[in-house]
């Protein structure tokens, strides 16, 4: 049982606050938690991408007379999708570049070029200037199985202008290292 | 049966002599402990002269078992390891007290829900635990010494506090029987939230119609004292012997004199919203006259408005109006109190639950019975607060401020009824106008509730599974609630004209200050609670004080006259008796200890205790065998009967075994 919804009684305000609802009239955040509570893990309580369309807001969770933590069982919910491989192309690419430069969003040329105007290091004090902490971020999510979850085939057929700034930063990492070298 | 261990009779009757009785109590305790090792163990301890297993020690044969067992080996204390002292205890003291031993002399241990119910998974743990329980009261029970009960005359009089529904048929039924009552009503006039409905479930019969009747029965018996505008002050003393300080609150208006004409109401130029019977819907005077079947119809000024102008005495034919009156006070002599103090109903406005009190086209349910009530201050017309235009589509959402953790848990349990009825009663005074319910959960049990509902649903009522959660308002103040139909999956936004908010009940304020002043328990929902919640539904915790209607719980017209009933032939039983057999548990002062320090003077919640020249003195009528005080006495002077120190020290002591 994810967090207390078996608290809930099915009365749907949840639905009629979430602005997401209003954007898309086929998500029904009540509809999540009764499968849920039934232990139905069908297609459509798991069903992509609609798992991933809460913002996390919590006017659902401010509203429930019931008090259930409807957030905490979304989270829930879409971590067992995840685990059964239901994941959006583009959180699969957002968790690979976690894994190749410790970021979800590495610095790119840009900010690094203003980070110098402003006489600062080009890279923020993080593992983007860290080889070591880099490869201790691998190698935590080579054993916590991340990397399994993310791996996606045609990520890099798919490289977007994000992804060709982030190829820039690698170079720039790679240059660091040799000067320290 | 097991006769598990004999021990050497010996005839010296000032040594205890203990039976010990394992109750199985089916399988509520013999399921999970296993009594015939406990009864073994029990016949291990000193002092226990026998030990056995019931399957249920309660029954006859249990109880015969208990008086046989008492004659063959003379015992001189009973222990039974059972269930509750809360139901059962006085069964058990009976039981010893026909075989000839003082009641007192009865140890109760639980076994039941101290053990096995709460240790169902660990059998063997249990059974252990269980021993040391058993332990634990054979050595209390060999420190039991007898205590003797009292007997106190009882006041032929009934105080009723709350002149609503459940509290006139309380007081009728007491005055009856014969018995005097006087009616205690805060309000100028009796009736209580009855007389503001509208039309009553599941039959649909105007409210005033079969109240009114019932107003006036109360007015004429003769064993009836009514005293409206009123309030009870303070309430000292116990069962039978309560004095009673009621205030009258100043009318202004001779009520012997006063007819009830009205004239002065026409004159009086202060007009102030009516909050107190139409919902603030409405205006009334400085100078009113309550509600047209008022019982007493009688004239009374709002000191807070008036401007003493003079204009109602120039006007009054009868010369009642007295602007100096004073508050006046009476003294009582009352043997029996029921309280049925009423309800308020659930206020969305500091909330503004769904809108309520930011537009103006959102109302109550008890609003709604004013607009729809024909001598309510539309005259029966339901229309909309902002335009005074009737409404098309009218709208009720179900469960507000009820089965809401953050507002309050309970069901209101009428709500679902009255929100049936109004939508009938819209749909039959405006065929043309659509009507919806939105709700989580229809409850309609009881007889011909059902039936109701299904005349909801033929009369074309619309039913919308689900709890909206967003009302905004359009520009023509209309409203828009967003709702989804959790049956068809469908998020509805539906344009309305008026909703109507089905409000609950809470307790009242007024409850909570009658409360206070008998110092009756309350539950964690804030109605006042009674002693047992099946067996003893009307009963407080308190001899003598009995509770009934709304301020007990939640409940509807014909829940609520019930409860009037049951208070009144709970009540009259002291009555009827004439005397009530007090407490036998009762503190005791050991004079050559107390020091009359005082200290536990304000401890006692009955007001038993008090210093005079010097030293403590115990009104043992009044004491209840809290133990309050004892605990409180720095010298120990002070010992609860029953639960001495050296007895409940001699348990303490048994709580764990130590190898020699």
């Amino acid at each position: 049982m994810i967090s207390n919804i078996e608290r809930c009684y099915q009365c749907g305000q949840c639905t009629s606050v979430c602005p997401m609802g209003e954007q898309e009239q086929t998500y029904r955040i009540r509809r999540f938690l009764q499968m849920e509570k039934l232990g139905l893990e069908t297609e459509e309580s798991m069903v992509v991408p609609f798992i991933f369309y809460c913002t996390t807001c919590y006017k659902c969770q401010d509203n429930c007379p019931q008090g259930v933590n409807l957030v905490d069982a979304v989270l829930a919910i879409r971590e067992k999708a995840v685990h059964k491989g239901k994941m959006l192309e583009a959180h699969k690419k957002v968790g690979q570049m976690l894994i190749n430069y410790g970021h979800a969003v590495p610095t790119n040329t840009d900010a690094m070029e203003k980070r110098g105007l402003l006489g600062l290091e080009e890279r923020p004090p993080t593992v983007q200037a860290s080889i070591e902490g880099l490869s201790e971020i691998k190698t935590l999510m080579r054993l916590t199985g991340f990397d399994k979850l993310v791996a996606e085939s045609e990520v890099e057929e798919q490289l977007t202008e994000n992804a060709a700034m982030v190829q820039q930063a690698d170079f720039t990492q790679q240059q660091v290292a040799e000067e320290k070298a | 049966m097991a006769q598990s261990e004999i021990n050497d009779d010996t005839k010296n009757t000032d040594e205890p002599r203990i039976g010990v009785f394992i109750c199985e109590c089916g399988v509520n305790i013999g399921g999970v402990i296993d009594c015939h090792a406990v009864a073994d163990y029990a016949g291990t301890l000193p002092d226990v002269i026998r030990s056995s297993v019931n399957k249920y020690t309660c029954s006859d044969s249990g109880q015969s078992e208990i008086k046989q067992a008492i004659k063959d080996n003379n015992l001189n204390r009973v222990l039974v390891a059972a269930c509750t002292p809360k139901t059962h205890e006085p069964i058990f003291r009976a039981c010893v007290e026909e075989a000839g031993l003082n009641p007192y002399l009865f140890e109760f241990v639980n076994i039941r829900e101290h053990c096995s119910w709460i240790h169902m998974q660990e059998k063997e743990a249990a059974t252990e635990k269980a021993c040391e329980l058993v332990r634990m009261g054979v050595s209390r029970a060999s420190k039991l010494e007898p205590l003797q009960s009292n007997e106190v005359p009882v006041t032929n009089t009934a105080l009723v506090i709350g002149a609503g529904v459940a509290g006139m048929q309380s007081a009728l039924d007491i005055a009856d029987m014969g018995y005097k009552v006087y009616l205690v009503e805060k309000n100028p006039s009796i009736g209580g939230k009855m007389a503001q409905l509208d039309k009553t479930f599941p039959t649909n019969d105007c409210s005033i119609c079969i109240l009114g009747p019932k107003m006036v029965e109360v007015a004429r018996n003769k064993n009836i004292e009514l005293m409206t505008y009123s309030e009870v002050e303070e309430v000292d003393g116990y069962v039978g012997n309560f004095k009673v300080k009621v205030r009258h609150k100043a009318r202004y208006v001779d009520v012997n004199t006063c007819t009830g004409c009205g004239l002065c109401v026409e004159k009086c130029p202060v007009e102030v919203p009516n909050t107190e019977f139409n919902e603030g819907i409405g205006t009334r005077k400085a100078i009113y006259v309550p509600f047209p079947q008022a019982v007493p119809l009688r004239a009374v000024i709002d000191k807070s408005v008036c401007i003493d102008c003079g204009a109602c005495s120039r006007a009054c034919s009868s010369n009642s109006i007295i602007m100096e009156q004073e508050d006046t006070f009476s003294e009582l002599d009352i043997g029996v109190i029921v309280v049925t103090a009423g309800f308020d109903v659930y206020d969305p406005e500091p909330t503004h639950d769904f809108g309520y009190g930011l537009y103006d086209n959102v109302i109550t349910g008890m609003e709604l019975e004013r607009l729809i009530n024909a001598s309510g201050p539309t005259m029966g017309k339901v229309v909309r607060p902002s335009d005074v235009k009737p409404p098309k589509k009218v709208g009720f959402i179900q469960c507000v401020g009820s089965r809401d953790k953050k507002r309050n848990r309970y069901c209101s349990s009428f709500c679902c009824m009255y929100a049936l009825k109004d939508a009938q009663l819209i749909r039959e005074k405006y065929p043309d106008s659509e009507v919806y319910i939105m709700y989580m959960d229809m409850r309609t049990p009881f007889r011909n509730y059902e039936e109701f509902y299904d005349r909801a649903r033929d009369m074309g009522i619309r039913f919308i599974r689900g709890k909206p959660g967003k009302v905004t308002e359009n520009e023509d103040n209309g409203l828009k609630v967003r709702v989804e139909d959790t049956l068809t999956n469908d998020i509805i936004d539906l344009d309305l004209d008026l909703l109507v908010l089905s409000v609950g009940a809470v307790s009242s304020e007024s409850t909570e200050r009658i409360r206070q002043i008998l110092k009756v328990s309350r539950a964690a929902d804030g109605f006042l609670m009674e002693a047992h919640p099946k067996l003893k539904p009307v009963d407080t915790t308190l001899d003598g004080i009995f509770i009934g209607g709304v301020s007990q719980g939640p409940k509807d017209i014909p829940y609520s006259v019930s409860q009037g009933s049951a208070c009144a032939a709970r009540a009259t039983r002291y009555l009827a008796q004439g005397k009530a057999i007090t407490e036998g548990i009762t503190v005791e002062v050991n004079p050559d200890i107390c020091v009359a320090c005082g200290i536990c003077v304000p401890m006692c919640p009955f007001q038993a205790l008090s210093i005079e020249d010097g030293k403590l003195n115990i009104i043992k009528a009044l004491c209840k065998g809290c133990g309050t005080c004892a605990v409180a006495c720095p010298t120990g002077a002070l010992q609860q009967n029953h639960f001495r120190n050296d007895q409940l020290l001699a348990q303490v002591k048994n709580v764990f075994t130590f190898e020699e």
